[in-house]
């Protein structure tokens, strides 16, 4: 069996195309049902997300499924296949096997190394699974990019570093605390990025969140949103007694925190850390207050800086991602391919062997009289005989399994020693 | 020097190799690697401080060799639960250099001046050594703190700061490092002071003397500055590391038989 894909991202498709053509979860099994109702196509799997669809099919002779997969998935968003022609990829043998097993690792994905695709992807599978549309070869491949995935994640950077302004101020919130369990989060100001930020840090389990806002009311509205505590900007300086992670996000001119501001609050805190994410355009928060010991401020450039960085991070460590990907989908392949041959290789094992000791009983009935010994040489002989002729056979049948013309080969050599005959 | 020293000196060596080999290249692998060589290192130093013990090679060596061992023990107990992973390299090579230093003294004359069935003495090393051993891990963590600290106001050093432990988690590890060592650090200079009245009656001011009061002096602000004005942070870490290098000056001139 054969591995085949065919599918459509943001790397081919803009927006517009990519939303018509999107699955819904509901329909995936539908759909991956119709696949396997095409002409000898066996197994089917299907996977939607916000920035694919793609269509994965196994069958014996993968040559024909082109052409009904593309009209099928053209169907599916009420357009003619040349429409969607100019914004499909497709992918055949090893080539899909790799192209699976790049989507898994996120190598494929918009913002490389995110960690959505590896659960988008398993959902999909489970999805189908269930339906009963895949089989042995979907499955296995489809088993073996998830541990490819993982080698990667863990084997590679890909994955470690936050590259949204967000999770940056998360890990650097989890940089000074460690664990978040115990930290109180202040956000000042209704801006939509310290809004963000902040439920990004809720998200990362904080023990409480502060609002506090000039319009109380506004106040409330966020602090529902979020799960926090509505509470007036008037009490700041308590607020800040209290939090150990501030988001200032106002649009005041002038400064909200400042040195003379924060000093007597820092020794009511007795001088536990504070982290300042001042996301504000202009300030809130006096850039010199960094240097008072334990206050760490981080404003919107320097959050973008590191998300930046973080970025051609990835990317560098991408490149050792795409190498460990290569090397798996080729082994992966290979494996797949010398099971495919070892049918063909028992058979000739046991042909040879059959004729071996068909010849052998036909030649010492004939040779009356031999001893023992010379008995044994004669069997030797003729064992010596067959494994050598076999050697050179079974060595180009398992070379040339894994080639692409492997299924040609294997066939001629069935025919070539008659191993489908049912007389032998 | 003796095969199974040089082992166990070659061991931690290879360990610091290890833990700063993972922090440049953070793979589950060496670290794991890092952990059980560590772990195999101690194992070996038990061999050997108890083959000390045994052959009653009793010396300064010997308490360094403690050290050591000790200092790379408690890392390996408390990494199971802190994500102190980063320090792992600090503590290895404060361990490797304790080892070396136990290998030079080994050999030299006795640098112990009492007889060792001295209760004084020998309570007064053991328990100065218990506190070093603290009090150096406390130090260890503390110079982490003050990099990453370092790192975080500069905004530099993304990815090894990463790598490192978060600086509340490091803050407080060097609180409990102040809160071991101290007591047993008191302990051991107030019967080294009995010693010392004992065998020279009191006369002459030593400068590892000053320099232990001095040291003692350090810890016990930075102890009562943390638990009562509620000093953390830079501050208290500089105070801790000051402290430490004090110490290692008078244990340097007790090893090498200075004093």
């Amino acid at each position: 069996m054969d591995l085949f894909v065919l599918g459509l991202s943001h790397r081919t498709a803009p927006v517009e195309i990519r939303e018509r053509f999107a699955v819904s979860d509901d329909a995936v099994a539908p759909l991956a049902a119709r696949v396997c109702g095409i002409d000898g196509c066996g197994e089917a799997l299907v996977v939607s997300t916000c920035n694919r669809v793609e269509i994965y099919a196994a069958s014996r002779d993968v040559r024909g499924l082109g052409e009904p997969l593309a009209a099928l998935l053209a169907d599916l968003g009420g357009a003619s296949p040349a429409t969607l022609a100019p914004h499909l990829y497709r992918h055949a043998g090893a080539a899909a096997v790799r192209h699976l097993f790049r989507v898994a690792a996120s190598l494929e994905s918009m913002v490389i190394g995110e960690p959505q695709i590896l659960g988008q992807l398993k959902a999909s599978f489970e999805i189908c699974r269930e339906a009963g549309v895949t089989g042995p070869a979907l499955q296995r491949a489809v088993m073996r990019a998830f541990a490819v995935a993982k080698r990667v994640r863990s084997e590679t950077g890909i994955g470690r570093s936050p590259v949204s302004v967000s999770s940056v101020a998360v890990d650097l919130a989890k940089q000074i605390f460690g664990d978040l369990g115990r930290s109180t989060v202040l956000l000042v100001g209704a801006g939509k990025m310290g809004e963000l930020a902040a439920r990004h840090l809720n998200g990362a389990g904080v023990k409480g969140l502060l609002v506090a806002n000039r319009n109380p009311e506004r106040a409330r509205a966020l602090a529902e949103r979020l799960g926090g505590v509505p509470r007036s900007l008037d009490e700041l300086p308590d607020l800040l007694v209290q939090a150990d992670i501030v988001i200032t996000s106002t649009g005041a001119r002038g400064y909200l925190i400042d040195r003379k501001r924060l000093k007597p609050v820092l020794k009511a805190r007795k001088y536990r850390s504070i982290f300042i994410i001042d996301i504000a355009v202009p300030r809130n928060v006096d850039p010199a207050i960094n240097q008072l010991d334990n206050v760490y401020i981080y404003d919107v450039d320097d959050l973008q800086h590191i998300a930046g960085e973080n970025l051609a991070d990835r990317r560098r460590e991408a490149e050792a991602a795409e190498a460990l990907v290569d090397g798996e989908a080729t082994r992966f392949v290979r494996e797949i391919a010398s099971q495919v041959a070892t049918p063909t290789i028992v058979a000739l094992r046991e042909r040879a062997e059959a004729l071996k000791k068909e010849e052998l009983a036909k030649a010492l009935a004939r040779m009356e009289g031999l001893d023992a010994r010379h008995q044994k040489t004669v069997e030797i002989l003729a064992e010596r005989l067959v494994n050598k002729l076999l050697h050179d056979v079974l060595t180009e049948v398992k070379r040339g399994a894994t080639e692409p013309d492997g299924d040609a080969l294997l066939a001629l050599t069935r025919r070539l020693f008659r191993l489908d005959d049912p007389s032998n | 020097m003796d095969t199974l020293l040089a082992i166990g000196i070659a061991a931690f060596g290879a360990s610091t190799a290890l833990y700063l080999a993972s922090l440049w290249a953070p793979r589950p692998g060496l670290l794991r690697g890092a952990h059980g060589l560590l772990a195999l290192t101690v194992v070996l130093w038990t061999v050997l401080i108890g083959s000390w013990g045994a052959s009653r090679a009793f010396g300064t060596h010997l308490y360094l060799g403690f050290s050591a061992w000790g200092l790379s023990l408690v890392y390996l107990v408390l990494s199971r639960r802190y994500p102190i992973d980063g320090l792992g390299s600090v503590v290895a090579a404060l361990a490797t250099v304790l080892a070396i230093l136990a290998a030079v003294v080994a050999h030299r004359a006795p640098t112990l001046r009492g007889p060792w069935h001295d209760w004084l003495l020998r309570s007064h090393i053991g328990l100065a050594f218990v506190g070093i051993v603290a009090l150096a891990f406390a130090a260890a963590v503390s110079v982490f703190y003050l990099a990453q600290a370092r790192m975080l106001k500069r905004k530099t050093g993304a990815k090894l700061r990463r790598r490192l432990p978060p600086l509340d988690v490091m803050d407080q590890l060097a609180l409990r490092g102040l809160l071991i060592g101290f007591p047993f650090y008191t302990l051991a200079l107030l019967l080294g002071t009995a010693e010392a009245v004992r065998l020279e009656g009191g006369h002459g001011l030593k400068a590892a003397y000053v320099l232990a009061a001095i040291s003692w002096l350090i810890y016990g602000v930075v102890l009562q500055a943390r638990l009562t004005a509620g000093w953390r942070g830079r501050r208290a870490a500089v105070l801790t590391v000051a402290g430490m290098l004090v110490t290692l000056v008078v244990v340097a001139q007790y090893s090498l038989g200075l004093v």
